[in-house]
């Protein structure tokens, strides 16, 4: 979709939907969001729903940011003590490699 | 090896330089990702054997007094890399060929030239340890993938009676195994590992049976068995002692045998060409008379037995029937005294020639010591077997000539040539060229695929005791309705076909430890050797071109990417020329 076709208060209702959504464990619509409203929240002249669309980018944002730590200590925390877990590990894991611990 | 290049090597060494010392050096050494051992003569070791000095962690014994002081253990070592044998002379001269050509001589500067190089591919998918492999099968959710499987084949077990399944009798067991371990996939000969021992037995089971109409009525029955995966700490016969303690052996529905049952136990190993043979009893067998009965009819087929010096057993099933019931009283039949004789026990130069065996197709003269050997000592078995039996003196008529030559045509089976006569007398299989005459591997195996020895060797010694009965092929197919007899169709000397009947049983050679639910796996109480699952074994060679022109490769690659970037980037941009790239979408969101 072409944002710059779209009306603000459209705008506006597309950005706070897909920052509700995020709400479910979405991360990554938190992610979309923040990058794609980034350029009507921050660059571009003022208008009315702006505040509001700036609002909900650097909360999407905030939001992916703290995600994105939380799946990356984990990431690196599976990737390296899957094989001490042990039995857990194994269990917790969808795909085990072959001929490696 | 000089360690200051990013370089990777395949070491190729000839098979007397396969010893620990070098190999742990190559093993402590990053540089080194792959090992291609070349069989060739004069490059052969004088004592090869990849086993443990006390094989199959035996108790009583150590470095000091081990029973196969030549074992380097190679077997039980974590490699880093892959091993692979080559022994044809096709490939070993390809490989000399081209590193002398392209890699001498080899020196810093050599990195600027092209090199001859090896892939060697082998990966194994098992990791960690059986538990874990089981496990992870076990659990494996969306992929279904195998990573190992359970060692174990099946064992060979020959009544020489049947009786009522209700009531127990006593048994003679005589015992050998059938397998031998190996490393290398496809090469484990076994020649005197367990060769000599089980065509010993196949014999024995032979004469005894053409003896044993002689006699009238006894209480108790012989049983021979071959045991199977006995070189993976005794799959085999745990196995067996294990559904001996459930009342299950040999098998559910048929007359039992129990350890109690067990009148003796004897096993024969590794049998040579010497005609000393020590025998190694337990203590309940001190004061038998059976001993001086080996004595003396050995005696006459020439042959000298004696009571080994040593005092503990050897490696052996007996000791796995003892753990389990400790008055069984048990004989161990050898050539080896205080320690192995064997030079390649469990190793891949345990053949033929080591072993000094010469094929004497039809005459047996005064070379044929070997055929002559187990002949004798086949027979002096089989005499003593009579008399236990029987009670009385077993007849001196055994045919010593037909008994060789019969040795030999088995020998000739297991260490030559798998397409020999007898076995073509039990299975139709195909006349290979001379060139890749080989025999069986003797290595265990996973048990989900059965070694084809197994089945062979089972049937033989089922053609070699039973007489054939006159059934045609469609009704040769059934039991005896208690389950004690089975029909086999052979195809017999003239191809022809012919119907056996005998009491022949395999039974599973799978570990009990992969039978009990929640089995404790560091007990150490039944095998639990797995193998791994591995696909896509391979070795390439090629040559490997020089640093500068893989660098040279590298930059005209990264150049072309590069420069068609720029090109698309240029011809989107001027789109008058094309205007294909820009053309509005049809749907206007």
């Amino acid at each position: 979709m072409d944002l710059s076709k779209v009306k603000n208060n459209e705008k506006l209702e597309l950005c706070s939907w897909y920052f509700r959504a995020g709400f479910f464990g979405l991360p990554i619509v938190w992610f979309v969001n923040a990058v794609w409203f980034f350029n009507e929240a921050f660059r571009k002249p003022v208008y009315e729903e702006q505040r509001a669309i700036k609002r909900y980018v650097i909360f999407s944002g905030i939001g992916a940011l703290i995600w994105s730590i939380v799946i990356g200590t984990w990431v690196y925390i599976f990737q390296s003590y899957r094989v001490a877990f042990g039995e857990f590990g194994d269990s917790i894991s969808f795909v085990i490699p072959t001929g490696v611990p | 090896m000089d360690s200051h290049h990013d370089y990777y090597y395949v070491v190729t060494i000839y098979m007397d330089m396969f010893i620990s010392d070098v190999m742990n050096r190559l093993k402590t050494n990053d540089k080194v990702s792959g090992v291609v051992v070349i069989v060739q003569k004069p490059h052969i070791p004088v004592e090869y054997s990849p086993d443990d000095v006390c094989d199959n962690s035996v108790e009583n014994c150590n470095s000091t007094n081990a029973w196969n002081p030549k074992g380097n253990q190679f077997l039980y070592y974590d490699w880093p890399f892959p091993i692979f044998v080559a022994d044809d002379i096709l490939t070993i001269t390809k490989i000399t060929q081209c590193y002398n050509n392209f890699n001498l001589p080899f020196e810093k500067s050599s990195f600027s030239r092209p090199l001859c190089s090896l892939q060697i591919k082998s990966h194994m998918s098992a990791a960690v340890d059986s538990p874990t492999c089981l496990r992870r099968i076990s659990q494996a959710g969306v992929s279904i993938y195998k990573y190992c499987d359970p060692m174990g084949d099946q064992n060979i077990i020959l009544p020489m009676d049947t009786w009522n399944e209700n009531t127990t009798r006593d048994v003679v067991i005589i015992a050998a195994r059938l397998d031998t371990a190996s490393m290398f996939d496809g090469l484990a000969p076994g020649a005197m590992t367990s060769v000599t021992s089980f065509v010993t037995t196949l014999a024995a089971a032979h004469i005894y049976s053409s003896i044993q109409s002689k006699i009238k009525d006894s209480d108790k029955s012989i049983v021979f068995m071959l045991l199977n995966g006995e070189a993976q700490d005794h799959i085999g016969s745990s196995r067996i002692v294990y559904d001996m303690e459930k009342g299950l052996f040999p098998s559910m529905t048929s007359f039992n045998i129990t350890l109690k049952n067990i009148k003796y136990f004897f096993e024969i190993s590794q049998i040579g060409d010497s005609p000393n043979i020590f025998m190694h009893p337990s203590v309940e067998l001190y004061s038998d008379k059976i001993m001086e009965d080996f004595i003396s009819v050995g005696r006459k087929y020439s042959m000298n037995w004696s009571l080994s010096s040593r005092k503990d057993l050897p490696p052996s099933s007996l000791r796995v029937f003892k753990k389990a019931h400790e008055p069984l009283p048990g004989l161990i039949i050898s050539a080896y005294d205080k320690e192995y004789t064997n030079r390649y026990y469990n190793g891949l130069l345990d053949t033929s020639e080591s072993l000094g065996y010469k094929y004497a197709n039809g005459s047996i003269t005064d070379q044929h010591i070997l055929q002559k050997n187990i002949a004798s000592l086949a027979s002096t078995i089989a005499s003593v077997l009579f008399t236990v039996i029987s009670g009385s003196e077993s007849p001196d008529n055994i045919p010593q000539e037909d008994i060789a030559l019969m040795v030999d045509e088995l020998l000739h089976c297991y260490l030559e040539n798998k397409a020999c006569k007898l076995m073509k007398e039990i299975i139709t299989s195909k006349e290979e060229p001379a060139a890749k005459k080989a025999p069986l591997p003797l290595y265990v195996g996973v048990q989900p695929s059965l070694n084809p020895i197994t089945t062979q060797t089972g049937l033989l010694l089922a053609y070699l005791t039973s007489k054939p009965i006159n059934v045609s092929k469609e009704n040769c197919t059934a039991g005896s309705n208690n389950n004690q007899f089975a029909y086999f169709w052979l195809n017999g000397e003239e191809s022809n076909g012919l119907c056996i009947n005998t009491t022949l049983k395999f039974t599973p050679a799978v570990s009990p430890a992969f039978l009990i639910p929640d089995y404790n796996w560091t007990s150490r109480l039944y095998s639990t050797w797995t193998e791994s699952v591995w696909n896509d074994v391979s070795l390439e060679m090629f040559l490997k071109p020089s640093r500068r022109q893989e660098i040279i490769t590298l930059a005209c690659g990264i150049g072309t990417s590069i420069l068609s970037v720029l090109v698309v980037y240029y011809i989107n941009k001027n789109n008058k020329f094309v205007n294909i790239f820009s053309r509005p979408s049809p749907t206007v969101c």
